[in-house]
């Protein structure tokens, strides 16, 4: 592996901005020890070290919980933390809920104290992933009424970790729902 | 709010007579293979369930014998 030059893709659309729905599942949703995959070596091509090509396994009954987001509210950043010669990563994605139910408000309040494997796709199709195997995503949120006159109402989703963005290009697995 | 009591997810009859899955049937979306594409396990046609099957992702074909007991039950 080796980077000779990093060229512009000029056949690439590079559309900014993520799909509307985000996939979240618990670490505790994922077979022991093997069925939360990273990736594996050897790495032969660039970008090789952060792409899973594994197919992400889960117990019996779970799975990936799907939430929407609102267009135009989704947006995944990251920066870079700690000290000169010893930093890592800090990615963070922001989306909004729409609007203010119980249902809502005790989706992402029984939610906040997980350990959480997020995935979220842009707009040509990839799948990144926040959250690792010992460094999880969290998952915070706040939400607000909006005024009369204009504003926002719904919940607005903070989700952060400390690690590599990792692009998952296995299978996708949604939780069972019962019918 | 209607309230009723829910039931595990399961594939569609006609399905389920010649195919089994081998997680609780849910949307499953394949990255690669014969079969990529997205799938609903609850509703998944006959030629679908075929082609997973075939791949074998997610749906394996029932031995005969539990085909056998199956039509049994049904008849």
């Amino acid at each position: 592996m080796g980077f000779e030059s990093l060229k512009k893709n000029k056949l690439r659309d590079n559309a900014p901005g993520l799909r509307k729905n985000i996939l979240i599942a618990e670490r505790d949703w994922f077979v022991a020890l093997t069925g939360l995959k990273a990736p594996v070596g050897p790495f032969l091509l660039a970008g090789d070290t952060l792409r899973i090509i594994g197919n992400h396994e889960f117990v019996a009954g779970k799975g990936f919980v799907p939430f929407h987001s609102t267009l135009a509210t989704a947006e995944l950043t990251g920066e870079n933390v700690g000290d000169r010669e010893s930093r890592t990563n800090n990615p963070s994605l922001v989306a909004q809920h729409p609007g203010l139910t119980a249902e809502i408000v005790e989706f992402f309040q029984s939610r906040k104290n997980g350990d959480w494997i997020v995935l979220q796709q842009t707009l040509a199709g990839e799948w990144i992933q926040m959250g690792e195997d010992g460094l999880e995503a969290e998952i915070m949120f706040s939400f607000g009424s909006g005024k009369v006159d204009g504003g926002y109402q719904g919940v607005t989703a903070t989700i952060s970790n400390f690690g590599k963005p990792y692009f998952y290009e296995g299978d996708i697995l949604y939780y069972p729902e019962p019918v | 709010m209607e309230k009723s009591i829910k039931k595990s997810p399961s594939l569609p009859q006609d399905v389920a007579e010649k195919y089994e899955a081998t997680i609780v049937p849910t949307v499953v979306m394949i990255a690669s293979g014969k079969s990529k594409g997205s799938y609903d396990l609850i509703r998944i046609s006959m030629e679908d369930a075929e082609k997973l099957a075939n791949d074998g992702k997610y749906l394996k074909k029932k031995s005969p014998e539990k085909s056998s007991k199956a039509e049994n039950i049904k008849g």
